[in-house]
């Protein structure tokens, strides 16, 4: 019998056989009855073996398998037969969500018995389902992380046979991180709260919410990058939805509580400044640091920016919509968050905070100029990936190497020739950072147009 | 059935394709040829709508394949150098799969499946995993994932290579049964003299640009064909008697300009070329007789691909 998802149904042939059927459940028997055994309290030993069970095989492996069931078929050559395949974006990422990791959803699925079955009589009703579908969405969540970071790791170092995923480990872990602190919480029956946008939260609801809603972005990335290698073209709105969410969702951390100064975000100079005001901040922050992650992420390639602003000069807007790079977008994003705090500031705070906020976020934006310049220029001179090592390599020793030696030979006042953040507190840098900005931006320019290919 | 318009395709640094255009007519097979980094795969893959060009404009079967690339991937088949098979799956499931992924469902899967291993001589290994079955097995094997779903155009990208003679001959005869089931192919490969016993036309790129296109070209049907007649344009060497009147020749030979163009006379050598095909080539004979032309020798220039592939680099490298 076929299933109707063709994607899946081979992933099904290849990953689950009669053999790996009846193993797992005979494994977990033998598990169960040592539980029985060795613990004094087998209730709570089984949910502990069934939720760490299914992170260690749904969620962790999970991810892995999912990754490389794209990663396989890199390797082996058959990418582009499903690419010109007539299956949708969405049968893919359900396929190989489900089917690449089909027998680690199958042995969780046993796991999450046993932490049923230790959770009968002992956890309500909601906390047991919230666990349950809790574990089940942070599994689809590092799946479809696993699977987005592969199409975008080939999107972008493609026909390079490289499939190692840098810092998707990193990405997992941290998203991991609150989860085991909700596992603890449920395991110990002891209720804790967060703060979020100044009111108490239950964790566990707050936790599964954000997992739920993480998951989701998640699965919607990983379609919408399917359906790029799929050749369908995307619209930039729900790319835009994202970040908007993101920044609002980590600006609820930033409480009333919190001092009141921009201390509360890391690198800023200590300013008084009440919570809107650090909460826009920090929005800015997250959508420039998205900028800068995808500018490292994404194809730069001379060719994609020639089609960008042709398509742009023949009023093509559809098309223009469709092709701009995300980090851009994101760039579009951070200047309209940024001009959003200081409309904010102008209506909450002295003159002189004011000046501080207006220059020090001035002087981030230029730098943020002068770095994506500089990342573009490396990526107009040849091979991409090496491109982008020496644009890490130059920054690295612009916002690290520089300031140190400055610090370390005591010639602090130096320091604000190379970071931004000096601005907060005196205006003066700014111009540093604007002279730094048009460099960056001449040096652009002279390499674009020496590298134009005579059309 | 192909018409690309001035294609360009960049890779960082590099331009692959250079302002390419051509036309390919339904049911012609044509050999794509160059030397290495001619840009062969690349053109190929952008027609396969797998990578964006820059520039230019591709139709198959109609369809804008930059406008609407699902829509063309329904019909087009695209064979890379690797093949491209699951080596854990059985011969059969691979075949599922490949029509399942393109629509087919049910009893006509099915169906299809067992018709198109016959019709690729694979009907015997169709429960052996794609893995365990030889280089000219895998092969046929991939060329009937890429035909299940009955595609107008196929794109091969070297086809035979690694293959013995028997496989590659085998593979010939495959060509010229799908050609006559009127799909179009576009194949690229070195080995001319392969391409030579099936393809009906040769398309010549060097750095990104087309050196030669020796097109086919319908030749007028008779009303009762069922099949194209596809042509290809051939030289003829006629040699005349002397003493003759130059004049008077070039005149007489200029009232039968339905079968002979570029007339050129060189001494007692007249060269024309000429869309006639064999079977007609005795009344064109006749027709240069019955015009009194003092014809003493007859016949088509015989030059493989070969040569015409290395008549048109050493053109391409002449100042």
């Amino acid at each position: 019998m076929m299933v109707r998802n063709p994607e899946l149904q081979r992933n099904l042939w290849l990953e689950i056989t009669a053999q790996r059927l009846l193993a797992v459940p005979a494994i977990g028997v033998l598990l169960a009855f040592a539980v029985g055994l060795g613990s004094k309290d087998q209730a709570l030993a089984l949910r502990v073996i069934g939720a760490a069970g299914f992170i260690g095989l749904t969620v962790l492996w999970g991810a892995r398998l999912a990754g490389q069931a794209l990663t396989t078929e890199f390797l082996e050559g058959t990418w582009d037969g499903q690419r010109i395949s007539g299956l949708s974006a969405w049968d893919m990422v359900c396929g190989k969500l489900l089917g690449g990791a089909s027998f680690a959803w199958y042995a969780g699925g046993w796991c999450l018995l046993g932490f049923l079955g230790g959770a009968v009589g002992r956890l309500g009703v909601a906390d047991t389902l919230m666990a349950v579908f809790g574990l089940i969405a942070l599994a689809v969540l590092t799946q479809a992380l696993s699977l987005l970071s592969a199409l975008l790791n080939w999107r972008k170092l493609r026909r390079v046979t490289n499939t190692r995923r840098r810092g998707l480990g990193i990405l997992v872990v941290l998203t991991l991180m609150p989860w085991f602190a909700h596992i603890a919480e449920l395991l110990s029956n002891d209720v804790r709260y967060l703060i979020w946008f100044d009111r108490l939260w239950p964790m566990s609801k707050l936790l599964f919410v954000s997992v739920l809603l993480f998951a989701g972005w998640a699965l919607l990335g990983a379609y919408r990058a399917m359906r790029v290698e799929l050749q369908f073209r995307n619209k930039p709105w729900p790319w835009i939805a994202f970040v908007v969410f993101l920044q609002i969702y980590c600006a609820g951390w930033i409480n009333a509580n919190a001092g009141q100064t921009t201390a509360a975000i890391p690198y800023l100079p200590t300013i008084l400044i009440d919570t809107p005001v650090l909460r826009l901040l920090l929005a800015t922050g997250i959508a420039l640091s998205l900028a800068y992650l995808f500018l490292f992420a994404e194809p730069k390639d001379r060719s994609r920016f020639t089609r960008l602003i042709a398509d742009w000069r023949a009023q093509r807007r559809s098309n223009v919509l469709e092709a701009l790079p995300l980090w851009l977008i994101n760039a579009a994003i951070t200047v309209a968050t940024a001009a959003l705090t200081l409309l904010i500031t102008v209506t909450r705070a002295d003159a002189s905070t004011v000046i501080q906020i207006a220059a020090g976020t001035v002087a981030v934006l230029l730098y943020a100029v002068r770095d994506f310049t500089l990342v573009l220029w490396c990526n107009l001179s040849g091979i991409q990936r090496r491109a982008d090592a020496a644009a890490a390599v130059y920054l690295t020793v612009l916002y690290g190497v520089l300031p140190l030696i400055f610090w370390s030979a005591n010639w602090h006042v130096l320091i604000g020739l190379v970071q931004p953040y000096s601005a907060f507190l005196n205006p003066v840098w700014l111009l540093t950072a604007a002279i730094w900005a048009a460099a960056g931006a001449d040096f652009f320019r002279r390499r674009w147009r020496h590298t134009s290919p005579a059309d | 059935m192909i018409a690309v318009e001035n294609l360009r395709f960049d890779y960082p640094g590099t331009r692959a394709l250079d302002g390419i255009s051509f036309q390919l007519m339904a049911g012609s097979v044509t050999a794509l040829v160059g030397p290495n980094g001619a840009g062969k795969t690349t053109l190929l893959r952008c027609l396969a709508a797998l990578d964006t060009p820059h520039g230019g404009r591709i139709l198959i079967d109609g369809i804008d394949v930059n406008n609407q690339p699902r829509i063309a991937h329904q019909r087009l088949g695209f064979l890379p150098d690797h093949f491209g098979l699951y080596g854990d799956l059985s011969a059969r499931r691979c075949l599922l799969y490949a029509g399942a992924s393109h629509g087919l469902t049910g009893d006509a899967l099915v169906a299809r499946v067992a018709e198109v291993a016959r019709q690729v001589g694979l009907a015997d290994k169709l429960e052996a995993t794609a893995g365990s079955l030889s280089r000219g097995q895998r092969q046929r094997l991939a060329l009937a994932q890429t035909i299940l779903h009955r595609p107008k155009v196929l794109l091969l990208d070297e086809p035979a290579s690694g293959l013995d003679p028997e496989a590659r001959s085998s593979l010939a005869e495959l060509m010229r049964a799908l050609a006559a089931e009127g799909m179009t192919l576009l194949v690229s490969s070195h080995i001319l003299a392969e391409l030579e016993e099936y393809c009906s036309g040769m398309l010549v790129l060097s750095h990104g640009r087309i050196l030669e296109h020796r097109a086919a070209v319908r030749a007028p049907s008779p009303i009762n064909a069922t099949e194209p007649d596809l042509r290809i344009r051939r030289c003829l060497r006629i040699a005349l008697a002397l003493p003759f009147d130059s004049q008077s020749v070039l005149e007489r030979c200029a009232t039968v300009p339905d079968r002979l163009e570029a007339i050129a006379l060189d001494g007692n050598t007249l060269t024309a070329s000429t869309m006639a095909s064999d079977a007609e080539l005795p009344q064109l004979l006749r027709t240069l007789l019955d015009l009194e032309l003092p014809v003493c020798g007859f016949g088509v220039v015989a030059r493989s691909m070969q040569q015409h592939y290395l008549a048109a680099v050493r053109d391409a490298r002449a100042p």
